[in-house]
């Protein structure tokens, strides 16, 4: 309760991704009907009693498969979000710590990849590995990890001018020591609030994929082939493309709101992304 | 500066390469050959085809044929638009994403500073915080479920703008909104903090102990100080672009560049996907230099820095 009094952003933004992240886990036993039962006697009915969101063109429950896209579009942006920040922050803290020449290029390659649309960056590779839940996660991974390699190479540089840095060097530490156990912790906070904003744009890349009909295929569903499907029939069944839409836009603003309120919280840095 | 210039050059070129050879490998990873079908060519006429190509080369071959033609700014035939090349294609269909992303540069800057400034001059009034809402809101809403939603209200209840093609202003506006939306949101918040942060500084106290009215100080001291953030956002802005003109384009049935490349996608068309590629990465090496001799020009300690 005091903690809900002193952040209250931070309690109404996580509370909402929690009971997200529960309903995604809870789908089988939550969901009123299979996500694919094709019911033939209730096509395209509207929000009602029997069907909470109502059906979609083969008769199949909408709140059901919403919990069902909960899953693949949360587990997208959670999988994606802490590969980024794994990969990205050994890169960018090793560019870092060894500054030079060798920092120069590979922030070089990092320029180059953070430069180029990531969307289109996205696609190419799935025209390559194929555009399965793996070649997507694949993809996903592979671009956004270049955000997370700026932002922790920025902090190495700042860190290790740190005195206790120079006294663990005095005493002889090894330099792989020095960068993990006396750096790294350090750029927690950062870390976090990191990863915080890197789960909403993972899962706003998937579902911008699965919408243009490039990312996640039938049968398995996200909230973003969710508003695909509606987004043909949206003028006479709005339903249809109403509720992905919402879930979705209500997940990305509770994971943004927290991260933002996260970063008050860890420290007075003023990055934008 | 004309050094400058050609040291901004010089690093676009093998970037320039870079996306070129690394389009070519991915595209060469794929398996199976474009004239793959249901139905096998006659093994003859597909040693025709092959030769016509250079599909019969070497790959490293095929590469050197590859960056000649680039070269000389040939990007060779579509694979699934009969009888039309892909230089022929890009030429229709750029200048009207070119013109979708230009009116979208256009608000997002204008609104964006605009909002930012407003919000900044009274921090944590119900101003500043109603902007900051909408600002949160608008980096998380995808830029689709924007567009379905203007759709929905301008055409289908006030039939007020049309919700597809592109014949005339009136098809540009919802999709121009619909693009600007993401940009217009970041802009606004660079915009607010880094005028919250200029506005504290020791030449605006100046500036309002001589005597200047709260507007001027805002409008000629601070604003001018404050609006480098916002310019080197340009450049990520226009990969923020291209971004959104996949969906925008895709939304609102667009005959733009976006739209073709997610079409090429879709059918393979690889000549296609190669060549949009290679425009989309000019047009982001050009606009970050142009970012950069912007910089250069409102900021003086810039240029001391790089002469």
């Amino acid at each position: 309760m005091r903690f809900f009094r002193s952040y209250p952003r931070i309690a109404i933004s996580g509370g909402f991704i929690l009971l997200i992240c529960l309903a995604a886990l809870t789908a089988p036993w939550l969901a009123p009907y299979p996500f694919d039962l094709q019911d033939t006697h209730s096509i395209l009915q509207g929000p009602g009693v029997q069907h909470w969101m109502g059906t979609d063109r083969l008769g199949r429950d909408l709140f059901s498969r919403l919990l069902y896209g909960a899953r693949m579009s949360l587990s997208v942006g959670i999988f994606t979000a802490a590969f980024a920040v794994l990969f990205g922050t050994v890169y960018g803290a090793v560019s870092g710590y060894l500054g030079g020449k060798m920092d120069n290029l590979l922030m070089r390659f990092v320029d180059l990849v953070y430069s180029l649309p990531d969307l289109l960056l996205i696609i190419l590779i799935t025209v390559t590995i194929g555009r399965g839940v793996f070649g997507i996660f694949l993809a996903l991974s592979l671009v956004s990890w270049v955000t997370v390699a700026r932002i922790i190479r920025g902090e190495v540089l700042k860190l290790r001018e740190f005195s206790y840095v120079e006294a663990a060097r005095a005493v002889g530490a090894p330099h792989r020591r020095i960068l993990f156990l006396h750096i790294l912790p350090n750029t927690l906070g950062v870390l976090i609030v990191t990863l915080t904003f890197r789960i909403p744009a993972a899962i706003l890349a998937e579902s911008t994929l699965s919408f243009i009909g490039l990312g996640i295929a039938p049968p398995f569903a996200s909230w973003g082939s969710m508003a695909n499907e509606g987004w043909s029939a949206m003028k006479f069944y709005p339903h249809l493309i109403l509720f992905p839409s919402l879930v979705l836009f209500l997940t990305i603003v509770a994971f943004n709101v927290l991260g933002d309120s996260l970063r008050d919280v860890f420290g007075p840095e003023r990055r934008m992304r | 500066m004309i050094r400058f210039i050609i040291r901004r050059l010089a690093w676009g070129i093998p970037v320039l390469w870079l996306v070129a050879t690394a389009t070519f490998v991915l595209m060469h990873l794929v398996p199976g050959g474009p004239f793959d079908q249901e139905k096998p060519l006659p093994p003859e006429i597909k040693a025709n085809v092959d030769a016509k190509y250079h599909l019969d080369q070497p790959v490293l071959t095929q590469y050197l044929y590859y960056l000649e033609d680039l070269l000389r700014g040939d990007f060779g035939p579509s694979y699934k638009y009969i009888g039309r090349s892909v230089n022929d294609i890009i030429r229709d269909t750029f200048p009207v994403s070119m013109q979708l992303g230009l009116w979208a540069v256009l608000i997002s800057v204008i609104v964006g500073v605009g909002a930012g400034t407003l919000a900044a001059a009274r921090p944590r009034s119900w101003l500043d915080h109603a902007g900051m809402l909408l600002a949160m809101a608008g980096i998380s809403f995808p830029s689709f479920v924007l567009g379905t939603f203007l759709i929905m209200i301008f055409s289908y209840r006030v039939h007020l703008f049309p919700a597809a093609l592109w014949e005339g202003w009136r098809y540009g506006v919802l999709p121009a909104v619909t693009l600007a939306l993401l940009p217009t949101a970041y802009i606004a918040r660079l915009t607010r903090s880094s005028m919250l942060e200029v506005l504290h500084q020791d030449f605006i106290r100046t500036a309002r102990a001589k005597g200047l009215s709260e507007r001027q100080a805002l409008l000629k001291h601070a604003l001018k100080n404050s609006i480098t953030p916002v310019v080197s956002f340009l450049g990520p802005l226009t990969a923020t672009l291209v971004t959104g003109s996949f969906v925008v384009e895709f939304i609102f049935s667009i005959p733009g560049m976006g739209r073709h490349f997610i079409t090429a996608v879709t059918n393979r068309d690889y000549p296609l996907i190669m060549g949009v590629t290679l425009v989309y990465a000019v047009l982001i090496v050009a606009a970050n230099i142009v970012v950069d001799l912007v910089y250069n020009w409102i900021d003086p300690r810039m240029r001391i820095k790089n002469n």
